[in-house]
């Protein structure tokens, strides 16, 4: 993990100060509103429906257990006693109060935190796949780009003021656990045919009112030519993006006015003059980055042994078994595991965590892991760097704290906004929806038989729920007044991404979940062998599902 | 008369702002707009240092042959972007431009809506003076010039990015 040197520490620290006194000018009226929203909005606070919102960066989704303990801590002081995950790897705390936050961000700069550019139109965290490290069919660990990244991003000087919101993922490895191509810009750790290092870069992807799949510009960026070019795009961007109509002015809507060739050439011109200038990468500054995150030491594991003892185990215990099935995944480094915490059980809103979770959490990196976990898009956390000797022990210390709910990726794992329950920008509540869902379906064999489901569901058309690229997708609307719900099929956020297309007119809060078992029927009467839902979707069309849930007439 | 922060010291102003071509042109000390600083400079050739020109934040100087001739901002004294709006970034850009790829190597003033909490970012980007709204906190606000004492990327402050200068590489 990376560790902050004098120049980071004073970096954050001077930013809490500079932020510490724009909340004193606010609540002293030097500052007015319409100045403030911004300059708040850039330190990750909302102003929600009940409370301020605060949105705390988690760097592409990694955390110490120091932090994990620093951020329970926070909660207690400062908030209700619980943090929510969001769907960009980051953490919110739904209740502080505006005077409290300068203190909030002190403590959290004591251990190499903030809330930097979580908001607003500036470039957000860098996101990038929870099993960077560790997954074995990863060409390139991520995490130092990552941080590269991050360092270039953070207060960088020209584009504080962008025409909306920026964010870019990081993929290196074949599957995609990242949704690069939903992005604004995708980076592709990819080798050319010498055997170098470089990325493939994609804009222009993104999800909101106007969903789009990223397009690649550039085939083959050699690594160290990264900031150079992503400062050319950047102030292309910046330059000529819409700024007239908030809804026209991500970037995909001028790649797409100017064709993503168009616009790679104006990049290209652009990159011309900066390419080989100072913030071309150097050799020592990759190797530096990479050092932080190489290999934290494993031990040599008969993991033909360990593999063994776990069929036993699974023998005697099928809820053991299941987990196994769901949550865990084998690592690279022979006879070590990667586990899933699942944030989703029954009853509580996706993504939110307790502090004695965090705590519970902490303890158990710090005993079973590396004293590190990492957050993910789908609101769950891991737990990387796991003996498979210790699986046993980990799920049974799980099961304490309500987090091994073996759900990862099925139905029940449902991605979902705060909606309408907290977000002043919602046209529905979401997290209502997502209560149903997980009721009614709560028969964990029939939940395991249908297999990988995403179920995704955004309170409002911002899509921060990923709706669009749900194989089943809920989008909350309103019609005079009333809640009603909006059913997409078919879309997916993975390396062959697609966009869910709209069943039919909205639902009812009420007949939401009636409409969902009927999708379902439909998937296990017409499913091949394995075959999975969206692959079952995309081979019989729409049409049958439209069928069974407006009936023939529809 | 309206005070400026130049080179983070409150000053007295001295320059005339000129908004349209019909308005009488003063001797000395005035500010054109891009267009008929464009005209001037076509018939007249450069400046000797008395006039500069501004532009708004949404003008695209690339546009500008005068810009992209070199020699055209040699002389000139000053040049303005004014901020219709604080969250109109491109000025920003414009400005790094100016500095970075015309060399430009006069004042470079900020005008119109800037805040002080933007004043870092904006020095960062090549601009030396700024025309801010609160006239009687002037000096207070200058202290955000150095809000931070450093920063990760390169610009117009500081060749280097923090990467080559850090103490391990």
């Amino acid at each position: 993990m990376y560790i902050y040197d004098h120049y980071d520490h004073s970096l954050i620290r001077e930013r809490v100060a500079q932020y510490r006194s724009q909340v004193t000018r606010y609540l002293d009226g030097q500052l007015s509103e319409e100045e403030f929203l911004p300059i708040r909005l850039q330190n990750g606070l909302y102003i929600q429906r009940l409370a301020p919102m605060l949105r705390i960066a988690v760097p592409y989704g990694l955390l110490s257990s120091r932090q994990l303990r620093k951020l329970a801590e926070v909660s207690r002081l400062y908030d209700k006693g619980y943090v929510h995950f969001t769907t960009r790897q980051n953490i919110q705390l739904n209740w502080p109060r505006l005077e409290d936050t300068p203190d909030i961000l002190e403590h959290l700069a004591s251990v190499e935190m903030h809330a930097i550019q979580t908001s607003g139109n500036c470039i957000r965290n860098t996101t990038t796949d929870q099993y960077s490290g560790v997954s074995r069919d990863e060409i390139e660990d991520p995490r130092p780009w990552c941080e590269i990244i991050r360092q270039w991003s953070t207060l960088h000087p020209e584009f504080a003021f962008l025409p909306r919101k920026f964010k870019i993922a990081v993929c290196g490895s074949t599957e995609d656990r990242a949704a690069f191509l939903l992005h604004d810009i995708g980076v592709q750790l990819k080798t050319n045919d010498s055997g170098e290092l470089g990325f493939e870069i994609f804009v222009g992807g993104g999800l909101g009112r106007t969903p789009m799949i990223g397009a690649s510009i550039k085939e083959f960026l050699p690594q160290q030519h990264l900031l150079t070019y992503l400062d050319s795009i950047l102030r292309i961007y910046n330059r000529y993006g819409n700024r007239q109509n908030k809804y026209k002015a991500r970037i995909k809507i001028l790649v797409k006015a100017w064709t993503p060739e168009v616009f790679a050439q104006r990049v290209e011109d652009e990159w011309q003059h900066l390419k080989e200038g100072p913030a071309t990468l150097t050799e020592r500054e990759i190797a530096r980055v990479k050092t932080f995150f190489s290999d934290p030491g494993y031990s040599v594991v008969d993991d033909d042994a360990a593999n063994r003892e776990l069929d036993r185990l699974r023998a005697q215990q099928r809820s053991f078994s299941r987990w196994l099935d769901r949550n865990v995944i084998d690592q690279k480094q022979l006879g070590y595991a990667a586990v899933t915490l699942s944030l989703k059980p029954m009853g509580v809103p996706p993504g939110d965590v307790t502090d004695s979770q965090l705590e519970a959490i902490a303890d158990l990196a710090d005993q079973f892991g590396k004293s590190e976990i990492r957050s993910t898009h789908n609101q769950n956390v891991v737990i990387t760097d796991v003996l498979k000797t210790d699986l046993f022990d980990l799920w049974q210390a799980l099961k304490k704290y309500g987090m091994a709910t073996p759900n990862i990726g099925t139905l029940t794992d449902i991605i979902c906004c705060p909606g309408g329950d907290y977000c002043s920008l919602a046209n529905a509540k979401s997290i209502p929806v997502a209560e149903a869902i997980q009721r009614k379906f709560d028969d964990l064999d029939y939940v395991h038989d249908l297999g990988d489901i995403e179920l995704n569901i955004s309170g409002c058309m911002n899509a921060c729920g990923h709706h669009h690229v749900g194989h089943i997708g809920i989008l909350g609307v309103d019609k005079k007044g009333e809640e009603w719900y909006q059913i997409q099929l078919g879309g997916s956020a993975s390396k062959s991404a697609s966009l869910g297309k709209v069943l039919g007119p909205s639902l009812a809060r009420g007949a939401v979940t009636g409409g969902i078992e009927s999708l379902l029927d439909v998937y296990v009467e017409n499913r091949l062998m394995d075959e999975s839902f969206l692959a079952t979707y995309r081979r019989i069309g729409i049409e049958k599902f439209k069928e069974r849930v407006y009936g023939s007439g529809a | 008369m309206a005070l400026v922060l130049k080179n983070g010291i409150a000053v007295e102003d001295n320059w005339h702002f000129i908004d349209t071509c019909d308005e009488p042109v003063p001797n000395d000390f005035y500010v054109l707009p891009l267009a008929v600083w464009q005209h001037q400079f076509e018939t007249h050739g450069p400046s000797d240092g008395t006039h500069g020109f501004w532009i708004n934040s949404d003008e695209d100087i690339s546009n500008c042959s005068a810009i992209q001739c070199s020699k055209a901002l040699e002389a000139e004294s000053i040049i303005a972007i004014k901020f219709s709006n604080f969250t109109d970034g491109r000025g920003f850009s414009t400005a790094r431009l100016l500095r970075e790829r015309y060399h430009y190597q006069g004042e470079l003033r900020a005008f119109g809506h800037i805040i002080r909490d933007q004043l870092f970012m904006l020095q960062r980007c090549g601009f030396d003076a700024f025309a801010l709204a609160e006239q009687d906190n002037l000096q207070s606000a200058s202290s955000a010039l150095s809000d931070f004492s450093n920063a990760y990327q390169v610009a117009v402050d500081q060749p280097l990015p923090l990467f080559r200068r850090r103490d391990s590489n």
